[in-house]
């Protein structure tokens, strides 16, 4: 009875109960499947970012290894910029915690480049950001961190570092405080070298370092001690169109452009345009030649001690004949009357058509912006005017136009672009024109060679390399009218004469006499021992090996050279 | 019954451990890439560093700082035409003149096949075996040297057969030669110097480079010693 009545309420109970506890487990088993589901989702992506994360640093738009800028190298490599991480020191003066009196003594102390009450100003100013120093040193940092201000921040920056400092800095050229190019070949290659797909590799300049020094610290000296006022040089591969070498004086260094003197930044190579004189006579010979006027250097001239040519102009020479002579006389002894008479031969409108073809009416053909214009007699190129062209006065050009003009005279007659970038695959040799012939620019070799041999460009020898090449000194025109005292001396010189592969120019901005010139101003005293210093040094380093017993060819003008006892 | 009612257990335990493993391999994993991460960290602050140096490097040696070390210091200039040699006839011929040269050349060659020859002899006899008397003969007859050094040099790799074969009456010769070889030999006169020195630096690495395995070269030179001043001695002697 007791076991009925003890079932009675067990099965009354459990008709409710199933449902209750259907629930309870459906709503457990709900629950459960929410944390296993949480659980799974949160070890899934944790599995997921174990197995999809990439942890390698190869990430290029990241890597640390590609600057900021790309470098800039020479021909061999040797870097001509590059960007580094450098240090530099800010304020916060509106968050200034010191006192800013004693703070300013202390910077002045370590910061002597202001005083102490421009530093007690810029930090009472209340701005809220402003550079104490930029690319600082290690030790300054650690110093001025010493300090303890904490409105002192250090941050490391891109900072344009050329490590050769004043090097071929026209050619480079530098960059403003954003890290743009704002002259040189940083300007033309901005682009370049800011995208940051290209500019991991570095870029490869047409430069070589060591003959750049050498033109450099050659032009300087002969600066210096001629008190010039500015030189220029240029070494060309002529055949090539490549410069190797390209320097004006004043230096200037590009770590601090705005330094230095005033007209340091002006690129007197490509920028500044020159008469350069009588480095212009083997063009007109050269002229005189293809159109068929000159057929031997044994031609016969005139040359009077003083050449009349109309309007009350007269031409004159430093070593006047005073007799006949030969091309290969007037040449040699740089007759300005022989060869006005050439010019007057080959005429205005031959002589301006070759002077287009030659590149001379236009900017000279580089990359750099730095371009100057050329002057030219314009619309009054009449017969005088044609004269004074043929031997390098009434027309001013650039000294890498002249370096060009050689190149073009002595390649074989091709005239190409210069340019600052190393030919190789990307950048292949240009298409050149041809403006002389074959035959006209093989025989001037031995022409310049005898200038240098036992003409007026003596002092340019360098024995062994076979130098040949042609002397130009130009008076400077001087508020309007030419001034016998400022002289602009040039040599343009191509070596080895015998097979020319290189083409120096030398310039120098009125130059002085001193006692060892004997009081003379003029190339061949100043400007020409230049180039052969600078031929001497550089040639082995060009693979011209120096041999004694190699020469130009010289049967074409040896025997139109008459012997005379020395001036 | 009991496996049975473990069963879950064994289960629960199974696939813990299989977790528990899999968890360490992939911790495992997490730390090699940690570490190659780390590697690969330290490799891109060196080059960092390396280019670094090689800038501050390239400064300092700029074009321009070393003209300026040259012209104050170094003084050297341009090689001039004449010292170019373009064919090797003139460059005999550059050699010929210079009787010393000559000389030097002979002692060279002289000296390298002793050393070589040394270095052949086995090491324990040597050192027991210094003879002082012979030392003067062998170092003291510099009368004519370019004759028998040559012979000697071409007779070398022979010889080290033939002292495998008899030790014996070879080695007294050969210590010798080691001796004056080292640079001990400075108190000989001024022309037998410079000719000693020059032997010894020259022909001494390609010497060991040559020596046969069984000598290690230290034992030798310390076995060489004991001869060493006696033979020096004699030798200013003899000069």
């Amino acid at each position: 009875m007791t076991a009925y009545v003890a079932i009675e309420p067990r099965l009354a109970a459990p008709a409710p109960r199933p449902e209750g506890l259907a629930l309870t487990y459906h709503r457990l088993m709900l629950i459960m499947l929410v944390f296993a589901g949480v659980t799974m989702l949160i070890a899934s992506r944790l599995l997921y970012l174990q197995v999809a994360t990439d942890r390698s640093i190869g990430d290029a738009g990241l890597n640390p290894l590609i600057p900021a800028r790309g470098d800039i190298v020479d021909r061999n490599g040797v870097p001509l910029a590059r960007s580094i991480d450098a240090w530099t020191i800010a304020v916060h003066p509106d968050r200034l915690l010191g006192n800013p009196r004693e703070l300013a003594v202390k910077l002045a102390e370590l910061m002597p480049e202001h005083s102490a009450d421009d530093y007690l100003k810029l930090l009472k100013s209340g701005k809220s950001f402003a550079y104490l120093s930029r690319r600082a040193l290690p030790e300054l940092v650690s110093a001025v961190n010493a300090l303890g201000e904490p409105a002192i921040e250090f941050s490391r920056e891109p900072e344009r570092l050329y490590p050769q400092t004043g090097l071929a800095a026209h050619v480079l050229g530098w960059t403003d405080s954003e890290g743009h190019g704002v002259a040189g070949m940083e300007k033309v290659l901005d682009q370049r070298l800011t995208n940051p797909a290209t500019r991991g590799a570095p870029v490869e300049l047409s430069i070589d370092t060591r003959v750049q020094a050498a033109m450099e610290s050659e032009l300087l000296a002969a600066m210096q001690k001629f008190s010039a006022i500015g030189a220029a040089g240029v070494v060309l591969d002529l055949q090539t169109g490549e410069v190797l070498a390209m320097t004006s004086l004043p230096q200037l260094n590009p770590n601090k452009p705005g330094q230095g003197a005033i007209d340091a930044g002006f690129n007197r190579a490509t920028l500044g345009v020159y008469e350069l004189g009588s480095t212009f006579k083997p063009f007109t010979v050269a002229m005189a030649m293809d159109s068929g006027i000159i057929k031997s250097f044994g031609q016969i001239y005139n040359c009077p001690n003083a050449l009349p040519v109309g309007g009350g102009f007269t031409i004159t020479d430093t070593h006047p004949f005073g007799r006949s002579c030969s091309v290969a006389e007037i040449m040699k002894e740089s007759s300005n009357i022989g060869t006005a008479q050439i010019a007057a031969q080959v005429g205005s409108q031959r002589q301006q058509d070759f002077l287009r073809r030659m590149g001379f009416l236009e900017p000279v053909q580089i990359e750099l912006h730095e371009r100057g214009r050329t002057l030219t007699p314009g619309a009054n190129w009449g017969d005088i005017a044609t004269m004074t062209v043929g031997y390098g006065h009434g027309i001013a050009v650039t000294p890498l136009h002249l370096a060009l003009g050689y190149a073009t005279l002595f390649n074989g007659g091709i005239r190409r672009p210069a340019t600052l970038v190393k030919i190789g695959p990307g950048h292949p040799v240009a298409e050149g024109t041809r403006v002389f012939t074959e035959e006209t620019s093989r025989r001037m070799r031995g022409l310049l060679r005898l200038v240098v041999l036992d003409g007026t460009g003596k002092k340019a020898e360098a024995p062994g390399y076979r130098v040949g090449g042609k002397t130009g000194t130009a008076e400077k025109l001087q508020g309007g009218h030419y001034s016998g005292s400022a002289v602009v001396t040039t040599f343009a010189g191509v070596f080895p004469m015998d097979a020319p592969r290189y083409v120096v120019v030398a310039m120098l901005d009125d130059p002085k006499a001193t006692p060892d010139t004997y009081g003379f101003h003029t190339a061949g005293w100043n400007v020409a021992p230049v180039v052969s210093r600078v031929v001497s040094r550089v040639g082995a380093l060009l693979g011209v090996a120096p041999d004694p017993s190699r020469e130009a060819d010289l049967s074409e003008v040896l025997p139109y050279v008459k012997r005379e006892a020395a001036h | 019954m009991i496996a049975r009612s473990f069963k879950s257990v064994i289960w629960v335990a199974t696939v813990g451990g299989a977790a528990l493993s899999c968890y360490m391999v992939s911790l495992r994993v997490a730390t090699e890439r940690a570490d190659l991460a780390k590697v690969e960290r330290q490799i891109l602050a060196a080059k960092r560093d390396i280019r670094m140096l090689q800038t501050e490097l390239g400064t300092r040696g700029r074009m321009t700082q070393l003209e300026d070390w040259n012209a104050n210091v170094l003084a050297l200039s341009a090689p001039t035409s004449a010292q170019f040699v373009h064919d090797n006839v003139t460059l005999a011929r550059l050699e010929r003149h210079d009787a010393m040269a000559a000389d030097r050349a002979a002692a060279e060659v002289r000296m390298a096949s002793a050393e070589t020859g040394a270095a052949a002899v086995p090491a324990q006899p040597q050192a027991q075996a210094p003879k002082p008397p012979q030392v003067v003969a062998a170092v003291a007859h510099p009368a004519p040297p370019a004759h028998p050094a040559l012979h000697q040099a071409s007779y070398t790799p022979p010889a080290k057969t033939a002292l495998a074969e008899a030790p014996k009456p070879e080695k007294p010769k050969k210590p010798e030669r080691q001796a004056k070889a080292a640079p001990t030999a400075k108190p000989a006169d001024k022309k037998a110097a410079p000719t000693a020195k020059l032997a010894d630096r020259k022909p001494a690495a390609k010497t060991l480079a040559l020596a046969p395995k069984p000598i290690p070269p230290k034992r030798l030179a310390a076995h060489a010693k004991p001869v060493h001043h006696p033979a020096a001695a004699q030798e200013s002697d003899a000069d």
